[in-house]
């Protein structure tokens, strides 16, 4: 086997993607999971399509129907992702097939890395059989393909970052159980700890009246001259904030929803305040930070660095705790002693 | 301390049994020689390679078969062996003939396309065998082989065990039971409380006195056929019971023979003669102070 070969070699990929497939559990997910991206994009469209007949409002429902598939998708990948993955490693403890595992040549790195890829190489599965639907979004307009894939992107990140969590979870449980159970508190505190300990941190900062560093707001409304709002003359949430995924991608999905208004949807019609366009323009977004070392960095940065050092030190912590279940080589003694 | 003061060697080509009651250090110990477990002191080596400094190179050489066999669900035979050879990465183009010359060997031939969970457990215990086998280890270590296995399942497993040892194969065997060891092991060890307690081969460990104990059932009095008993030569202890008399005795064929003999002489009518426990029992016995099926 040549080095490339010798390096992607992970014969626990094949083996993970071929069972799955053949559980019935698996068509049972797929079904669910263009069912709910159906129906939701349906009824995201429907929505936006029933609310005016003019074309701005028109031209803004892909953004609409983007932005609620995007919610959709990144839910439903949180809730699949630790139970994918969490289970892999420690369900091969339970069934007492790690040790044979352990037995051949493949190397605990490889069956954290197999293990991981396979669960999110089914994840992928998932997203590439919501094509079709996620189709409907080019069809309306609206979105540059680049805004498409940072957010695609950033979902994908965040699956890779909770699969890491949950792998490390797998790699130390005895069992599945505790495994899924783990990672999915993990997740929510992830997901929901930076947005409450940042909203604590910004009701102080209020309440002392000093400004914390973090955000700049930038709003689609600027152009159009919407009502202030309060997050407009407020102090900048905290970059805590940043760290969660829902923000990161929230954050995206809000910026793209806002520029489409003001490029698209006031210009074409010359404003009107009264009108759903210019109430979604007047939403105020926070997507880039304005103070402190990471000054001009986007939000979705901030989230890209930090998710990708928690899914390295996730991963590297599994492949230790996986090592330190099957001897490390140790030196060899010299003679004599 | 699961192990401590269990030295022990073993030749090329034997079959060893280690034998000793739930809870001694078997498993322990096989997992060590596995490459799976290091233990806190001490050395291991497998087929002269290092277990502590070349893990990797013992696990290539070893064949493992733990107590619990773990099989995949929604997979076949050949799918399983497939996937385990691919682990070891043995070339795709021989893949397929080694999995049909391991079912073949382990006498699964017609199994190939089958779901593993839908295998007898004999069946799942012969095929983690044909597993172990992949990379041809010369090696073979098998923790508790016949445990949870019908008799005709442990009459195939022991077949097997014999054929491998005709191919050469160094094997541990452990098991808690011994008269399940005692056909197909050349040597064995006694691991008491991690501890190797004795070792070696049969005629070693008995002394060569294969003394053994029989039970004569007789419809009478017993005390009649025990008074009949009491000349033959090669009895060397009597103890009438209710309906039976267990006799201790130095040889085996011709203990029996001298023994029914005696009784049909004396007008004794002999129901059954069965042999009580075996001489490597009372090896066991004699060296950790109480009998194997106890302590289990």
């Amino acid at each position: 086997m040549n080095g490339i070969g010798s390096l992607v070699w992970n014969p626990i990929i094949a083996r993970e993607a071929r069972t799955r497939m053949r559980s019935k559990r698996t068509a049972f997910i797929l079904f669910c999971w263009l069912a709910a991206l159906g129906v939701v994009t349906i009824l995201a469209y429907a929505s936006a399509a029933n609310q005016s007949a003019s074309v701005a409002v028109l031209a803004h429902s892909g953004v609409t129907v983007f932005g609620a598939l995007v919610a959709v998708i990144v839910a439903l990948v949180l809730l699949l992702v630790p139970g994918l993955v969490a289970g892999s490693i420690a369900g091969e403890r339970e069934r007492q097939t790690l040790d044979l595992l352990l037995c051949t040549r493949v190397r605990p790195w490889r069956v954290v890395i197999g293990k991981l890829a396979a669960s999110l190489a089914f994840m992928g599965f998932l997203l590439v059989a919501s094509l079709p639907i996620l189709s409907v979004v080019a069809l309306l307009g609206g979105i540059a393909w680049g805004d498409i894939l940072i957010v695609v992107g950033l979902g994908a990140l965040t699956a890779v970052m909770i699969g890491s969590m949950s792998i490390l979870f797998s790699a130390i449980s005895k069992g599945p159980t505790g495994a899924i159970v783990c990672s999915y508190v993990a997740m929510f505190i992830l997901l929901v700890g930076p947005l409450v300990l940042g909203s604590y941190l910004l009701a102080q900062g209020f309440a002392s009246g000093v400004s914390g560093s973090g955000f700049s707001s930038s709003s689609g409304g600027g152009l159009i001259a919407g009502p202030p709002t309060v997050s407009q003359a407020s102090a900048a949430p905290p970059l805590i904030m940043a760290l969660s995924p829902g923000l990161a991608i929230g954050s995206e999905v809000a910026s793209i929803s806002s520029q489409n208004c003001a490029t698209g949807g006031f210009t074409t019609i010359g404003g009107g305040f009264s009108s759903p366009a210019v109430y979604n323009c007047g939403v105020v977004t926070f997507d880039r930070i304005d103070s402190g070392p990471l000054n001009g960095w986007h939000i979705w940065q901030v989230f890209t660095v930090f998710a990708i050092a928690l899914s390295a030190l996730c991963i590297g912590l599994a492949i230790v705790a996986l090592r330190g279940r099957v001897p490390w080589p140790r030196r060899a003694q010299p003679e004599g002693t | 301390m699961a192990l401590s003061d269990c030295s022990f060697e073993i030749d090329t080509g034997a079959v060893f049994g280690l034998v000793g009651p739930n809870g001694a250090g078997k498993t322990t110990t096989l997992r060590i020689l596995a490459g799976l477990l290091q233990p806190t002191s001490g050395t291991a080596s497998v087929d002269g390679v290092d277990v502590l400094t070349h893990p990797q190179v013992v696990r290539e050489r070893v064949g493992w078969m733990p107590d619990f066999f773990g099989v995949y669900d929604r997979m076949t035979a050949r799918e399983y062996l497939t996937f385990y050879a691919s682990c070891y990465r043995i070339p795709r183009a021989r893949v397929a003939r080694l999995a049909e010359d391991l079912m073949d060997l382990v006498g699964l031939p017609d199994r190939m396309d089958m779901p593993v969970d839908a295998l007898s457990r004999g069946m799942k215990q012969r095929l983690c065998l044909a597993r172990a086998l992949i990379p041809d280890p010369p090696v073979l270590l098998l923790d508790e082989p016949a445990s949870g296995l019908d008799p005709r399942a442990r009459v195939e497993l022991r077949e097997l065990v014999r054929e491998l040892h005709s191919m050469g194969k160094t094997m541990v065997v452990s098991s808690h039971i011994l008269p399940e060891l005692a056909e197909m092991c050349t040597s064995f060890g006694f691991i008491d409380g991690g501890r190797m307690v004795a070792q070696g081969t049969l005629e070693e460990l008995t002394g060569g006195r294969d003394r053994s104990t029989l039970r004569v059932n007789v419809s009478g009095d017993a005390q009649a056929a025990a008074v009949a008993l009491d000349g033959v030569p090669q009895v060397v202890a009597l103890r009438p019971g209710d309906g039976c008399v267990e006799v201790d005795v130095h040889a085996g064929a011709e203990a029996t023979s001298a023994i029914l003999q005696a009784l049909l002489a004396a007008g004794v009518t002999v129901t059954a003669v069965n042999p009580v426990g075996s001489s490597l029992e009372d090896v066991f016995l004699r060296v950790t102070g109480q009998p194997l099926e106890q302590s289990a």
